[in-house]
């Protein structure tokens, strides 16, 4: 059924990584390095005040139609505590739109990027700003103790400087801990500083006992960084604090450790009931375009001729 | 509420945060282009993200589902209640995802749901999850339905009302349900009602529970008659079939004996003249012709006597005296219950002024006189109709419990005949049957077939469930929950409104005699004793146990050292006194 040079590739491609695996150094070498660079592994601690209201912030985006610029793109954010409060924002883009035109047009010029990426562009900046927009809006209506971003906290500063800006004097000012839960370590910056070739992400697995944490302060500019294992699951994840706020980071690590199912994948589970309430499926993205828009407009601009695939 | 996900021009789902949705709730549906839909709930469910206890493919521990708990999040509220909802009437294509549902008010379903009026009809209880359109139900059927809810007695939804005036079309009623389900309480409520509408009943009562106390209304609409003190079959009014019935109702005749009776049994026989020619034949053919020849030659007897021993010889000389023995012994065994000392006249007075009668005596002694007393009365009304005799004789109904008694399934039993010659034909002649039992597998096919409305309540049996299944239009779904149906509510089988309806029966303006717990009546009893021993011992108190010689010697009922002290002991356990350990022994005084 499938060719033998598809195969063949594959199969390379298993060597090449496999010789990649075995020249990560061991698990003793990597510990030793990370320690000597001042690196200080130790457990979470266990006592948490639950006393405390905390919200999560997720945003979601999901897509209906053929290819660019025949798209409707569909955004929401959520910030919600565990008090009881929510707050939703939710938009529709069509990059038909003159106004979107000019902003995809915008970022295409300034990034030098071509249109369809630029719009992929504009769904990274359109998510991380409305984010941004629902956590402080969230704030002023119901102040919430600690704040779990969804994502490392350095995404907003790229994608929304303003907004980010905007969001982290909220927090100072208010006495609000925010840590951005990363699930997915995509840096290299570790692995940088012991003079390893690779990423975070090989560097680091399986290093952790379950309940072990290690600290980093400014790896990321203005942030500090700690990586921990919070489940079985033998990749670490991380959490980002304000440098401000470094002092409380120990405690956001323990609340999140103990909001997180030891048989999961490591994420606290307030911000998974975030992101099972905003996200927008494919199935309800569908269900949404076939009530609302007309049939013929549909037909015209969004469905894809791959949907009427027979075969 | 709102439809959710994929429809069919049947079903839909429907979903909401907002209330929770009850099953065999009726509810509609606001479609654009079919207009109003009207459905019934047939399945319900309730999702929390959390409680799966696996949220995106990871299983969440109960120490992280407390800690959100102790953060202030509800759990509970973030529940998305889920039902399947059946439609009533086929759509012509599916129903549009996303349309509005809501609960109806009264007017809007009222052809669904109310089958006649109050006052025409029986109102035996509450539709069950129609609480919802209790403001919109008119005023005159509020409060005439009082249900018992946890112990909160209130009318809180739509009555059921069944219309007894249809049973013309389809007859017969069927009440069943394992023991305390609530069946023998449904009864109850039904021949509340009945009575209500002074209508003849003839109810066989083999519990001796059909007593209407409590509420005055019925004291006059009923006749209580004993067997045998009462009520009983006048021998002379027997022919020779209803004799065979009787005698081979406790038990069952052998065909000599059947003969026996035939060849013995004659019109107009009393219950004198039948005994005396049966102890004739007895001892005619106990002596033989030979003795009967030597009583002859003594002649010390009374030569009419030993002539007429001598003719009955000649005549029934043939017949085994083991069979003619075998039926003297059942006939005395009837006669000593008292059956033949007295006549049905009592009943056919009650029957003929409107009221009930209720028939109480011992199950065997009751199927034999079911027997006769229904196919009795049964002809006397099929005579009237039929115009062969120009007496009135009223329509009535017959109602009994374990009434897989009367017609039992797989043998013959004598009322076994009447009672399906009724079910049958009965419609055509104005009488009706309600029949009751824990077992509908053990009742007669026939009879069962006929009986075209059906109450269910707690079912647990297996082959009971089958047979419901097979006889009702109950739906697997419906089946499955009847052995968890709380004692009082009922499914509603009937071809008169061609569906069913669960139900929970009101609650019961008179008592019956054995409504009190045995468990209560206990501790009601020990605890009377006590009072009684209180009594006793109150004017001696304060007793140390010096003094118990003293007491013992004037107090009245109580003979030993022992006894007393464990009386008194008794009585501080309990609390009527107060016992204390002295440096002379123990002390017990008043409290």
């Amino acid at each position: 059924m499938y060719d033998k040079e598809l195969i063949e590739k594959l199969k390379k491609i298993n060597l090449t990584l496999n010789n990649a695996k075995n020249n990560i150094p061991s698990k003793e070498y990597i510990r030793e390095k990370l320690e000597q660079v001042g690196g200080n592994f130790s457990f979470i601690k266990e006592n948490v005040s639950l006393d405390i209201n905390l919200m999560g912030v997720d945003g979601s985006f999901n897509s209906f139609g053929a290819n660019y610029p025949h798209q409707i793109l569909v955004f929401r954010a959520l910030a919600k505590t565990t008090r009881g409060s929510s707050h939703m924002i939710s938009d529709v883009v069509c990059p038909m739109e003159d106004k979107v035109k000019a902003e995809i047009a915008k970022i295409s010029e300034n990034s030098n990027l071509s249109y369809s990426d630029a719009m992929t562009k504009l769904v990274k900046i359109k998510l991380a700003s409305m984010e941004l927009q629902v956590a402080v809006e969230a704030i002023k209506k119901n102040k919430p103790d600690v704040i779990f971003m969804d994502g490392s906290l350095i995404r907003y500063k790229i994608e929304d400087a303003k907004g980010w800006e905007e969001l982290k004097s909220q927090c100072l000012v208010n006495d609000i801990t925010i840590g951005g839960v990363i699930e997915e370590i995509g840096t290299n910056s570790i692995s940088q500083k012991l003079e390893i070739h690779g990423y975070d992400r090989e560097t680091l697995f399986n290093l952790f006992k379950p309940n072990e944490k290690l600290i980093f302060h400014n790896i990321k500019e203005e942030l500090s960084t700690i990586f921990y294992r919070p489940s079985n699951d033998p990749h670490p994840v991380g959490m980002d604090c304000l440098f401000e706020q470094k002092g409380k980071i120990e405690e956001m690590v323990s609340l999140a450790n103990h909001l997180t199912p030891k048989g999961g994948r490591g994420i606290p589970i307030w911000l998974d009931i975030v992101d099972n309430e905003v996200r927008i499926t494919t199935k309800a993205i569908k269900a949404l375009i076939e009530n609302h828009l007309d049939e013929d407009i549909k037909r015209v601009f969004f469905v894809p001729k791959r949907d009427n695939r027979v075969i | 509420m709102q439809v959710v996900g994929e429809t069919t021009q049947l079903q839909v789902w429907v979903a909401t945060e907002k209330r929770k949705i009850r099953i065999n709730e009726i509810l509609i549906i606001e479609d654009k282009d079919l207009g109003n839909l009207r459905g019934e709930v047939v399945e319900t469910l309730s999702y929390n993200p959390f409680i799966p206890l696996n949220i995106n493919g990871a299983l969440v521990e109960s120490n992280v589902i407390e800690s959100l708990s102790q953060l202030g999040y509800d759990i509970g509220g973030s529940e998305i209640n889920i039902a399947k909802v059946n439609l009533f009437h086929e759509a012509p294509y599916p129903v549009t995802t996303g349309c509005k549902v809501r609960v109806p008010e009264f007017f809007e379903v009222e052809d669904l749901i109310l089958f006649g009026s109050k006052e025409e009809g029986l109102v035996l209880g509450e539709i069950k999850s129609t609480q919802g359109m209790y403001k919109s139900l008119p005023k005159h059927l509020k409060g005439i339905a009082k249900v018992d809810d946890n112990g909160e007695v209130s009318q809180k939804g739509v009555p059921f009302i069944f219309p007894i005036k249809e049973m013309h079309q389809y007859p017969h009623i069927g009440i069943f349900g394992g023991s305390g389900s609530g069946k023998s309480y449904g009864l109850r409520v039904l021949l509340e009602e009945v009575m209500k509408h002074k209508i003849p009943m003839l109810i066989f009562d083999p519990h001796y529970e059909m007593e209407f106390k409590g509420d005055k209304r019925y004291q006059t609409s009923y006749t209580l008659a004993s067997l045998g003190s009462d009520v009983g079959v006048e021998f002379s009014n027997l022919n020779t079939r209803d004799l065979i019935n009787l005698l081979g109702a406790s038990h069952t005749l052998s065909e000599s004996m059947i003969n026996a009776i035939e060849v013995m049994h004659q019109r107009n026989d009393s219950l004198l003249s039948f005994t005396q020619r049966i102890e004739g034949v007895v001892t005619a053919l106990e002596l033989g012709k030979n003795g009967l020849e030597k009583v002859d030659l003594d002649a010390t007897d009374d030569p009419q006597k030993v002539q007429r021993l001598r003719n009955l010889l000649e005549q029934y000389g043939s017949l085994p005296l083991s069979s003619i023995k075998g039926l003297q012994w059942r006939l005395k065994r009837l006669e000593n219950a008292g059956l033949f000392t007295q006549d049905t006249e009592k009943i056919e007075l009650g029957i003929l002024s409107g009221k009930s009668v209720v028939i109480q005596g011992p199950v065997w002694l009751l199927g034999v006189f079911a027997t006769y007393v229904m196919g009795y009365f049964y002809h006397k009304r099929r005579q009237f109709k039929d115009k062969s005799s120009d007496k009135f004789y009223p329509p009535f109904v017959i109602v009994t419990d374990e009434a897989h008694n009367f017609a039992p399934k797989g043998y013959d039993s004598p009322s076994k005949s009447v009672v399906k010659e009724i079910a049958q034909e009965g419609r055509k002649y104005g009488v009706f049957l309600m029949l009751a039992t824990q077992r509908p597998t053990l009742l007669d096919e026939t009879v069962t077939a006929q009986l075209n409305t059906k109450l269910i309540f707690r079912t647990v049996r297996g082959t009971d469930i089958a047979t419901l299944r097979e006889e009702t239009d109950l739906t697997e779904r419906e089946c499955k929950r009847l052995p968890y149906l709380r004692s009082g509510d009922v499914f509603l089988s009937s071809a008169i409104f061609g569906r069913t309806i669960a139900a929970r029966i009101r609650m019961a303006y008179t008592e019956s005699p054995f409504s009190l717990n045995p468990f209560d009546e206990l501790r009601e009893m020990s605890s009377l004793n006590d009072k009684e021993l209180y009594k006793k011992v109150e004017p001696f108190l304060p007793i140390t146990s010096a003094d118990f010689t003293d007491v013992l010697k004037k107090i009245e009922g109580i003979n030993s050292m022992e006894e007393l002290t464990k009386v008194l002991e008794n009585l501080s356990e309990k609390g009527y006194i107060i016992e204390e350990k002295t440096p002379f022994g123990q002390s017990y005084k008043d409290k």
